[in-house]
C-alpha cells in the first residue's frame, strides 16, 4: 500500500482539520476523512495536494 | 595414558554380558546387521546416551481391579512374540549389530502411592511417570524395553512402557497394545499358550536384509532419481519467525502446546475431503503447509510426513523401526485457493508413497551430503497425523486412558501432531525451545485452527487472505498505545521558566570554561525573545540557529519558544551548500548566529547572539516591550523544525508541535524521574533531534546540561572518563558510541544511573554487567525523537538476540501492518506504523510529502487521526515488544546517520560527467570492515570519467560529511530487476572504480608519513590514499580517530591527542605536526591523562574549544560529528 511507482488509484482525502492525504480507490476510507472528488494514480493525487494544501496547519490553529 | 602395552587384537567384540555366556561362534551367528534407520539412530544414541529424545514412551491409566501376575506373563509373553523387544546392539570392530536374545524377562517394579496424600500423589506419579518415560536406556547392553506400575489405590493403576526407538515406531505401540491386552486376558483365563492373534513369521532381520538387498540394486537409482526430481531447488531452509536466533549447537529441547479441534471442523474437514477427493489427512497436512507458507511469506515450504514404511502386508503385525520420513514439498503461490492446494498435496503425497521404501537418511546423503549449519536437512518442520477412531484397546475389567508424558526434547524445529479418536480431534504443536517460547507454540496452535477454520468455510478464496488473527491477538496488536498521553503537558519553556524562578542559582547548562544558572539563562533567553518579538516572533514564525553545542545554543533555542516561534536548529559544522539549501526551503524569519559563524546566504536575515544580548542590555526600550502583551505558542503551536535527508534528494524538514515535545517530556520525568541536581549531557550535534531530547527534559526537571567539548566527545574513551568525572546521571549516546563505550570496563561506581541510546541497531554489548540501566530507542524524527523504548537486559543477548526496541512510550501508538494496512500477527514482519500525539505535523513546505506519509488511520479511536508510514519493518514479540528488523525502502542507517539514498544520488547526478547513480551501504564485513557508502555510478561519456576528487568535493560541499560515499564505482548500465526496478541487491562489488584525478598524489617521502601511513591502512581497511589525502573523505569518520590514536601513540612510543588527529587530518599535515613538537613538549601540552585533576582537564578543555573554534573559521578540514 502507497508503494511508490504500483499503478493503484487513490483518492485525495481530507479531515477535519483539513489536513490532507490519499487513500486506496475502493477501500472502506476511515472514519473522520472525506475525498474531495479527485482520483488517480499516486503522483497525480500528491501534486494536486501540493497545489490545494498550501497551510499545513491544523484548521484548529490557524 | 598408559604406558604399559595393550596387545593388539583384531577382533575387538564389545557384547552384553549375557552374551558372554555363549560361544564366540554361537555369538557371530546371532548377529545380523541393522536397518538403515536403527543405524541412524544408533548413531544419535552414541552422540547423546543420555538423552531421552528417542524414547518412545506410552502411560495408560487403568481403573478396575488388576491382575498383577497376569499383567506380568503378559508382559513376558510380548517380548517372546516380537523379537526385536529381546535385541541389543553389541559393536564388532565398531560396527552395531543386532542381537536378539533368545529370552529376556520383563522386571515389573511396582510404586506404591496408595500412602500419599492426593495432590502429592499426583505429583509423585508424575516423577515416576517421567523417571519410567524418560529414562536412559543403553543400547549396547539392553534392555531397550522397560515396563512399571504405579498403584495409586487398590483399583488404580499408571502402566508406563517406554521403548528405544530403535525397535519401535508409532504404528508397533498399537501392535503392542492390542497384544498386550489379549495376552492378558488369556493370562487370566488361565491359558497363556493361546494367543489371540497369530505370532508374526516375519522377522525384522528378515526386513533389515529386505532393505540391503533393496538398496543393492535398480530400486534404489530408481526411487533417488524420483526424489532428486522432486527436490530439486527446493528451498533448503524454512525461515520461520522464531523468537530466538538458531543456536550454534542446538539443545533438542522441546515441549509441546496442545489444542482442540471443535468436532464440527473435522466434520467439514471430512466433507470437504470427501467433495475434493481427498482424505482428511491430506486436509489438515495442506492447512499446515498453507500456514508454514503464510509465517515464512515463502513459495514453497517442504514438510516432513512420517510414512508407516510397512509396504507389504506381512509386517503389518510386526513391531519394529519400519516408519519413513517423507520430504513433502508444496508450493503455494500466490493467490493459491485451498481447494488447489488439496489435490496438489495429495498428488505430492501419493507419489512420494510410492518411494517411501527408499530411507530417508539416504536421501539425505545423497541430496544434501554438506550439512553446512546445525539445522535439519532438507526440512525443519514436521506434520503427523494418527486416526485412532475405531480403536478400542480393552484389557477385561479395566478402562484405559492416556496418561500425558512430559516432553522435554523436539527433534524438529516445529511438529503439529493431529489426533483423532471416537470422541475428540485433538492437535499438538511441538517446538524447540531453544527457537520458539510456549506462548508463541500456542500462538501458531491458534493460528492453525483459524486458517483451518476459514479455508474449511472457504475454499475458494486465496490463501494469502485468510486471516490468521484470532480476536484476542488481533485486539492485542490494534490495541496501538499501551499508555495514554500525559494529560495537558505544559509547552517547555515555561516549564524552564517555573525552574528558573524556584532556583534561579542552579547551573542550568556548564561547559569546561562556562557555568550558566538558570536565572542567567532564563533572562537572557527573555532577551533574546524581546528582540526575535521585535523583528517579527509570533507562534507560527520560524527562527533558525546556527551555534555549536553550548549555552549559547540553549539560550537561543529557548529564547526562540520564549518569542512564540519555532526553531531550526542548523549545525554549523555542515557544508555552506547544505546550510544555504535548507536556509532557503525554510526561509526563517532569521538566523541566531555566533561571530564565528559559517558563510550563510545574504537572503537570510543574520542575527549574532553577542550582538542580540549586548544590545538588549543597553536598551532602554525593551522594558515597553516586555510590557506589551506578547502571544505566547500554544500546544498546537510549532516548537522545532529539524530537517532529515530526503529521498527526493532535497532535505525535509519535520515540524514538531509543542505538544508533541511536551509529550516527550512528561514521558521522560514519568520513566526516568530527573531531579534538580541531576546532570543530564548535550552530545548531539544541534541538527539531530536527539539534541531536544537532552536539552528539554532536563533543563524542564531543573538538573544541569553538561556539556563536553567536541574533542572529548570524538574519543570513547576520553567521553567515558568525562562522563564519569563530571558524575553524569543520564546521557544519550547515538548507538555506534555506545557500543564501543560498553566494551570497556566501566567504573562501578559514579557511573551514569541511565545511559539512553538509539539511532541504529543495537547489537552485542559483551557479557559484562553494565554499571547502568541501558536504554534502546527507536523513533523517527516525525514522532517527536522517540517513539519505542525499552531497558536493555543481557537475557536476550545470552541467547544470541539483538536487545528489542521496547514498547510504544506514552502516547505513542504503535501498528505493525502488511502492505494491505492488516494487522500482522505477532512475530511476523511488517512495516511499523505510528499514531499519537507524538505525530509531526508533516514537512515544511511540502504538502505532498506530508500526505504521502502520513494517512488516514484505519483504527484510529479518533476521527480523521493520521498514521506515519515510518519505511520500518519490525515485528511484535509475544511479551509485546517490537524488534528492529530493518527497512522496507533505500534509506540507509550508516553509524546512526539516517541517510535517504536518493538525495546523495540527485547531487551525483547533478554532475555533468554522471549519467546515473545509485548509492547503496556495503554491510561491515567479516573481516571487521566498517560500513561504508558506495556510489554506483553510469556515466554520461565512459571516455571522459569526472575527476573523481573533483566529484567527491562536490558531493561534500552539498551534503554533510557522513553522506560522502567512501567508494565510487562505475557501471556500464545499472542492473535492473524483472519488473524494471533497479536491482540494489545485485550491485554489491560491481563496478570498477572510478579512477582518481589525473593530478599526481604527492607520495609517501619521509619515515614518519611511512608509519603514519600503515596506521592509517589498517585502521581503514585500504591503502587507496596519499599524503595529502583527508582521512575523513576515504572512509575514516570520528570514531575510528580514536583506534588511529591509539594505534599511532603506540607504534611512534609517544601521547598524542586526539585533537592533533582531528586538526591534522591528512599525512603530511600531521607528520609535520608531530615532526614540529618534541615529543616530551608535546606529550606535556597535549596528553590525555584519564586521573588528571579537573582544573587541569577544564584547562585543557578550554584550549581545545579555541582551538576547535578558530579551526571552524576555516573551510577545511571538514568535521565528521559523531552527534547522531
Amino acid at each position: 500500500m502507497f508503494e511508490d511507482g504500483d499503478d493503484r488509484q487513490y483518492l485525495v482525502v481530507r479531515n477535519h482539520e483539513e489536513q490532507y492525504s490519499i487513500w486506496p480507490e475502493g477501500r472502506e476510507l476511515p472514519a473522520g476523512w472525506t475525498g474531495v472528488g479527485v482520483t488517480g494514480d499516486k503522483a497525480a493525487c500528491l501534486a494536486h495536494i501540493r497545489e490545494t494544501w498550501t497551510d499545513q496547519r491544523p484548521l484548529s490553529v490557524r | 595414558m598408559s604406558s604399559s602395552p595393550q596387545p593388539e587384537r583384531s577382533s575387538r567384540s564389545h557384547v552384553s554380558p549375557q552374551a558372554d555366556l555363549t560361544s564366540q561362534s554361537d555369538l557371530t551367528s546371532q548377529l545380523s546387521p541393522l536397518s538403515a534407520a536403527q543405524q541412524r539412530l544408533w548413531f544419535f544414541w552414541q552422540l547423546r546416551p543420555r538423552s531421552s529424545e528417542y524414547n518412545v514412551p506410552k502411560a495408560t491409566r487403568l481403573r478396575g481391579p488388576l491382575d498383577l501376575p497376569a499383567l506380568a506373563a503378559a508382559l513376558t509373553r510380548l517380548t517372546e512374540r516380537h523379537s526385536l523387544l529381546r535385541a541389543t546392539f553389541p559393536t564388532v570392530d565398531g560396527t552395531p549389530m543386532l542381537r536378539i536374545a533368545p529370552a529376556v524377562t520383563v522386571p515389573l517394579p511396582v510404586t506404591d502411592l496408595t500412602d500419599l496424600p492426593a495432590p502429592a500423589r499426583e505429583r509423585a506419579l508424575g516423577e515416576a511417570v517421567d523417571r519410567l518415560a524418560l529414562g536412559p536406556f543403553d543400547l549396547l547392553h539392553g534392555p531397550v524395553f522397560r515396563a512399571g506400575l504405579i498403584r495409586l489405590a487398590a483399583e488404580e493403576h499408571v502402566l508406563v512402557l517406554a521403548f528405544h526407538h530403535i525397535v519401535v515406531d508409532g504404528w508397533s505401540l498399537g501392535i503392542i497394545e492390542r497384544d498386550l491386552a489379549g495376552e492378558y486376558t488369556a493370562a487370566l483365563d488361565g491359558n497363556p499358550r493361546l494367543p489371540t492373534t497369530p505370532t508374526p513369521t516375519y522377522d525384522y532381520r528378515d526386513y533389515a536384509a529386505d532393505e540391503r538387498r533393496m538398496l543393492a540394486g535398480p530400486r534404489r537409482a530408481e526411487a533417488m532419481a524420483y526424489w532428486r526430481r522432486q527436490l530439486a531447488d527446493a528451498p533448503a531452509q524454512l525461515q520461520l519467525p522464531t523468537d530466538w536466533p538458531q543456536p550454534r549447537v542446538p539443545s533438542n529441547a522441546g515441549d509441546v502446546r496442545s489444542f482442540l479441534l471443535p468436532p464440527q471442523l473435522a466434520q467439514q474437514a471430512q466433507a470437504l475431503g470427501r467433495k475434493k477427493r481427498v482424505t482428511k489427512f491430506v486436509v489438515l497436512l495442506s492447512a499446515y503447509a498453507a500456514l508454514l507458507a503464510r509465517l515464512t511469506a515463502a513459495k514453497e515450504v517442504v514438510i516432513g510426513v512420517p510414512v508407516s514404511g510397512r509396504t507389504s502386508l506381512e509386517v503389518e503385525g510386526v513391531v519394529g523401526l519400519f516408519v519413513n520420513m517423507l520430504p513433502l514439498r508444496v508450493r503455494v503461490r500466490p493467490g493459491l485457493t485451498f481447494a488447489e492446494l488439496l489435490p496438489q498435496v495429495r498428488d505430492t503425497f501419493l507419489a512420494g508413497h510410492e518411494y517411501q521404501d527408499l530411507p530417508f537418511q539416504q536421501v539425505v546423503e545423497e541430496l544434501a551430503p554438506e550439512r553446512q549449519t546445525s539445522r535439519h536437512p532438507i526440512f525443519q518442520s514436521v506434520f503427523t497425523y494418527e486416526d485412532q477412531s475405531g480403536a478400542e484397546s480393552g484389557m477385561p475389567g479395566l478402562t484405559a486412558s492416556p496418561v500425558p508424558i512430559r516432553i522435554e526434547t523436539a527433534k524438529f524445529e516445529l511438529t503439529l501432531h493431529v489426533a483423532f479418536d471416537a470422541e475428540r480431534a485433538e492437535g499438538w504443536m511441538g517446538y524447540q525451545s531453544d527457537l520458539f517460547e510456549p506462548r508463541t507454540a500456542e500462538l501458531l496452535g491458534e493460528r492453525y485452527l483459524r486458517l483451518l477454520t476459514a479455508a474449511l468455510a472457504a475454499p475458494d478464496a486465496p490463501l494469502d487472505r485468510l486471516p490468521l488473527l484470532g480476536p484476542q491477538e488481533e485486539r492485542t496488536v490494534l490495541a496501538g498505545a499501551l499508555q495514554p498521553p500525559p494529560p495537558a503537558a505544559e509547552c517547555v519553556h515555561r516549564l524552564v521558566a517555573r525552574r528558573a524562578s524556584e532556583q534561579p542559582t542552579a547551573v542550568a547548562v556548564r561547559t569546561a570554561e562556562r557555568a550558566l544558572s538558570y536565572a542567567e539563562l532564563d533572562r537572557q533567553a527573555d532577551l533574546v525573545a524581546a528582540r526575535l518579538r521585535a523583528a517579527g516572533a509570533r507562534p507560527g514564525a520560524l527562527v533558525a540557529t546556527c551555534l555549536p553545542r553550548g549555552p549559547e545554543l540553549v539560550i537561543a533555542e529557548l529564547g526562540v519558544l520564549k518569542s512564540g516561534a519555532a526553531y531550526l536548529p542548523l549545525d554549523p559544522a555542515n557544508p555552506p551548500g547544505r546550510l544555504a539549501a535548507v536556509l532557503d526551503e525554510a526561509c526563517p524569519l532569521a538566523v541566531l548566529t555566533d561571530r564565528q559563524h559559517p558563510e550563510l546566504p545574504d537572503t537570510v536575515r543574520i542575527l549574532t547572539l553577542d550582538e542580540l544580548l549586548d544590545d538588549a542590555d543597553t536598551d532602554t526600550g525593551l522594558g515597553s516591550a516586555d510590557a506589551r502583551p506578547a502571544p505566547q505558542a500554544g500546544a498546537g503551536d510549532l516548537a522545532y523544525v529539524i530537517y532529515t535527508s530526503g529521498s527526493t534528494g532535497r532535505p525535509k524538514g519535520v515540524m514538531i508541535e509543542h505538544r508533541a515535545l511536551a509529550n516527550l517530556v512528561a514521558w521522560h520525568h514519568r520513566e526516568f524521574a530527573p531531579a534538580p541536581g541531576d546532570r543530564g549531557t548535550l552530545i548531539a550535534a544541534p541538527g539531530f533531534d536527539a539534541s531536544a531530547w537532552e536539552i528539554w527534559p532536563t533543563l524542564a526537571a531543573g538538573a544541569t546540561l553538561e556539556v563536553p567539548d567536541t574533542a572529548t566527545v570524538l574519543s570513547p574513551r576520553e567521553l567515558t572518563d568525562w562522563l564519569v568525572e563530571r558524575e553524569v546521571s543520564s546521557c544519550f549516546l547515538p548507538t555506534p558510541l555506545v557500543e564501543l563505550i560498553t566494551a570497556v570496563p566501566w567504573p562501578a561506581e559514579r557511573a551514569p544511573r541511565v545511559v539512553l541510546t538509539g539511532g541504529d541497531r543495537l547489537h552485542g554489548l559483551g557479557q559484562q554487567e553494565l554499571p547502568f540501566r541501558l536504554v534502546n530507542n527507536y523513533g523517527p524524527t516525525e514522532s517527536t525523537v522517540v517513539a519505542t523504548s525499552g531497558t536493555v537486559t543481557t537475557d536476550p543477548l545470552q541467547r544470541g538476540a539483538l536487545p528489542d526496541i521496547g514498547h510504544p512510550i506514552a502516547g505513542v501508538e504503535a501498528y505493525v501492518l502488511d502492505d494491505r494496512l492488516h494487522p500482522v500477527p505477532i512475530g511476523l514482519p511488517g512495516e511499523l506504523y505510528l499514531g499519537g500525539v507524538a505525530l509531526a505535523r508533516g514537512y515544511l513546505g511540502r504538502s505532498d510529502l506530508t500526505a504521502d506519509r502520513f494517512v488516514p488511520h484505519p483504527y484510529g479511536h479518533t476521527p480523521g487521526a493520521r498514521l506515519y508510514r515510518t519505511g520500518d519493518l519490525v515485528r511484535r514479540r509475544t511479551d509485546g515488544t517490537l524488534d528492529f528488523l530493518g527497512r522496507n525502502d533505500q534509506q540507509l542507517k550508516l553509524r546512526g546517520f539516517r541517510i535517504e539514498a536518493g538525495e546523495i544520488e540527485n547531487v551525483l547526478r547533478a554532475h555533468p560527467g554522471v549519467r546515473d547513480a545509485i548509492v547503496a551501504l556495503v554491510p561491515a564485513g567479516p573481516d571487521g570492515a566498517e560500513p561504508a557508502l558506495t556510489a554506483y555510478l553510469v556515466l554520461a561519456d565512459p571516455a571522459a570519467p569526472p575527476d573523481r576528487a573533483e566529484l567527491h568535493e562536490r558531493v561534500g560541499r552539498q551534503l554533510p560529511s557522513y553522506m560522502r560515499p567512501h567508494d565510487y564505482r562505475v557501471l556500464p548500465a545499472l542492473p535492473l530487476t524483472g519488473n524494471g526496478k533497479v536491482d540494489r541487491a545485485a550491485l554489491a562489488g560491481q563496478g570498477l572504480p572510478l579512477p582518481a584525478g589525473a593530478a599526481p598524489e604527492p607520495g609517501i617521502r619521509t619515515p614518519l608519513e611511512q608509519r603514519i601511513g600503515e596506521v592509517w591502512a589498517q585502521a581503514l581497511g585500504h591503502r587507496e590514499f596519499g599524503t595529502q589525502d583527508n582521512f575523513f573523505d576515504i572512509g575514516g569518520h570520528s570514531l575510528l580517530l580514536a583506534t588511529v590514536r591509539e594505534a599511532l601513540a603506540r607504534e611512534l612510543d609517544r601521547e598524542l591527542s586526539i585533537l592533533t588527529l582531528f586538526e591534522h587530518p591528512t599525512i603530511a599535515a600531521l607528520a609535520r605536526r608531530l615532526d614540529a613538537a618534541a615529543p616530551v613538549a608535546a606529550g606535556a601540552a597535549v596528553a590525555a591523562s584519564p586521573t588528571g585533576d579537573a582544573a587541569q582537564r577544564a584547562r585543557r578543555g578550554t584550549a581545545r574549544l579555541k582551538a576547535l573554534r578558530a579551526q571552524s573559521r576555516r573551510p577545511a578540514p571538514t568535521v565528521e560529528r559523531t552527534d547522531s
